[in-house]
């Protein structure tokens, strides 16, 4: 147990140092957590839903960070190096995962903790997407194209099969979730965060994979 | 103690270490040197894990790197790219390295003050000159204080003040006890720093010695050979099986035959010899020789 325990915390310290240290994360983080004190206060009294909207805006915000993570180390050859000092792949995603999981939800949490886990939960997103692309660019096409992608995509079916596929999209899903209104017809917000979530740990463990036998 | 057994690593086209086996001991510098392509990043890369081998294991205190456990108390290493951020600052660097690895943060201070760096843990890597770069690459390496040290070419593209305080160090450093391996593309630049020589060429391991040794072993040690008629002597020479060409006017460079025999050949043919020297090839030449015109500049 503390073979595992013990570096990971140690990886999970090392990695908490990195988010505040390097400069694309920070910015982005700070940006994140600005606009959601702005959406805070802009909240009316006595709501418990943050707003949809800007919630879209943090989302890809917080997503992003979780990215540059991972893809400012691969740009800088920083990646070999956390390689060299944490050798272990899972652990070395994990603690990246779990310190941006974390940043995220703080920000996400001063609107109640739907936003906190609805914001982790993209942030995780992110640093899969990190890990699968390992360049910012790339990155960004692919979390954008996902916010975005599956609701051009409903549109572009026939009615029956889109109704079908609405209710598994992880952007319908997520706005529910944040709402908290239950629709009929539609799965429950809580089902929507489990839908957002399971997204979040596919992504998470095909970045595992996919790093576990890249080289380096 | 760096150990490798028959460590092979294949790509789709090349063959980028090939069937190599070698132990890197402890108490000596050992220089990994090798023309561009030769296959040392690979090798290097191959021992930390960071990729996986065709066939064949590396080890490094009986281990594979992956699996010791906080590896960089054990083993330091210096990467080429060294992965410093340029963004971040020299301290939070060495900070969140030494928190991977559960090394008390003092020892920041402490590795910096070791390298000279006191006073620059507040400058971004970026704003670094290549001589502070090398000294941050070297202070992330002994943060664990560890017996075994992986240096990739510290010496290519630093100036020769700062290549002579790292070969200093690394002395002292191996001096103490501790397994060191650096690697370089020109020897003169490890000439002096490194006890033993590990020449890689295509993969493969074409010399494993002292500088001495690589000197002594070259094939194409020569003499140089002055007399009265050197165009006679150059024809009977090249008869016997030698190789010969002309140094300048009246001199001759020969190889393949010791200057015993080419004394012996000129009284047998009563050329007045004026002058036989044996021509000590030059590190630097003997590694030419070794890997062939494939030395990088």
């Amino acid at each position: 147990m503390t073979r595992t325990v013990r570096p990971f915390l140690r990886a999970v310290w090392s990695e908490g140092t990195k988010l505040p240290s390097l400069p694309a994360t920070r910015r982005v983080l700070l940006a994140a957590a600005l606009l959601a004190a702005v959406l805070r206060v802009r909240q009316p009294a006595g709501a418990i839903a943050p707003d949809v909207g800007g919630y879209v805006l943090l989302q890809v915000l917080t997503a992003a960070a979780g990215a540059l993570s991972v893809t400012s180390e691969y740009a800088t050859g920083m990646m070999r190096l956390s390689m060299v000092a944490v050798p272990r792949r899972g652990l070395l995603l994990a603690a990246k995962a779990v310190v941006c999981a974390a940043a995220c939800f703080a920000i996400g949490a001063v609107s109640g903790p739907a936003g906190g886990l609805y914001l982790a939960l993209a942030g995780l997103a992110g640093v899969a997407t990190g890990f699968l692309a390992r360049s910012a660019t790339a990155a960004w096409v692919l979390l954008v194209g996902a916010a975005v992608g599956d609701a051009l995509l409903v549109r572009l079916l026939p009615d029956r099969p889109a109704r079908a596929a609405s209710r598994f999209s992880p952007t319908a899903a997520g706005d529910r979730f944040l709402d908290g209104r239950h629709a009929q017809s539609m799965p429950s917000p809580w089902a929507g965060a489990g839908l957002l979530a399971a997204v979040a740990v596919i992504a998470l463990v095909s970045a595992f994979v996919v790093s576990h036998h890249r080289e380096h | 103690m760096i150990e490798l057994r028959h460590l092979t690593k294949r790509y789709r086209t090349t063959t980028a270490v090939d069937d190599l086996t070698a132990t890197i001991g402890p108490g000596v510098v050992t220089a990994l040197v090798g023309p561009h392509g030769a296959g040392k990043t690979t090798l290097l890369r191959l021992v930390l894990g960071l990729v996986p081998p065709t066939r064949g294991t590396a080890t490094v205190m009986g281990r594979r790197y992956a699996d010791l456990p906080d590896p960089m108390r054990r083993v330091g290493v210096l990467l080429d790219p060294p992965g410093a951020h340029g963004g971040l600052r020299v301290r939070d660097h060495l900070l969140w390295l030494a928190r991977s690895n559960g090394i008390p943060g003092r020892r920041v201070a402490e590795v910096c003050g070791l390298t000279g760096l006191e006073g620059a843990g507040r400058r971004r890597i970026r704003t670094l000159p290549p001589g502070l770069l090398l000294r941050l690459g070297i202070a992330g390496t002994l943060l664990g204080d560890p017996d075994t040290l992986i240096i990739d070419g510290p010496t290519t593209g630093f100036a020769p003040a700062g290549a002579t305080w790292a070969g200093t160090l690394l002395r002292t450093l191996a001096g103490a006890g501790r397994t060191v391996l650096v690697t370089g593309r020109r020897i003169d630049e490890l000439d002096g720093a490194a006890d033993r020589f590990l020449v890689l060429n295509r993969g493969r391991l074409v010399a494993d010695g002292s500088a001495d040794d690589l000197v002594r072993a070259d094939a194409a040690e020569s003499v140089l050979v002055r007399c009265d008629d050197p165009g006679y002597l150059a024809r009977r020479l090249t008869a016997a099986g030698a190789g010969v060409r002309f140094a300048d006017r009246d001199a001759l460079l020969v190889t393949g035959l010791r200057g015993a025999d080419i004394h012996r050949l000129t009284v047998r043919c009563a050329v007045r010899l004026h002058e036989l020297t044996p021509q000590h090839t030059t590190l630097e030449q003997a590694y030419r020789d070794l890997v062939g015109s494939r030395v990088a500049r």
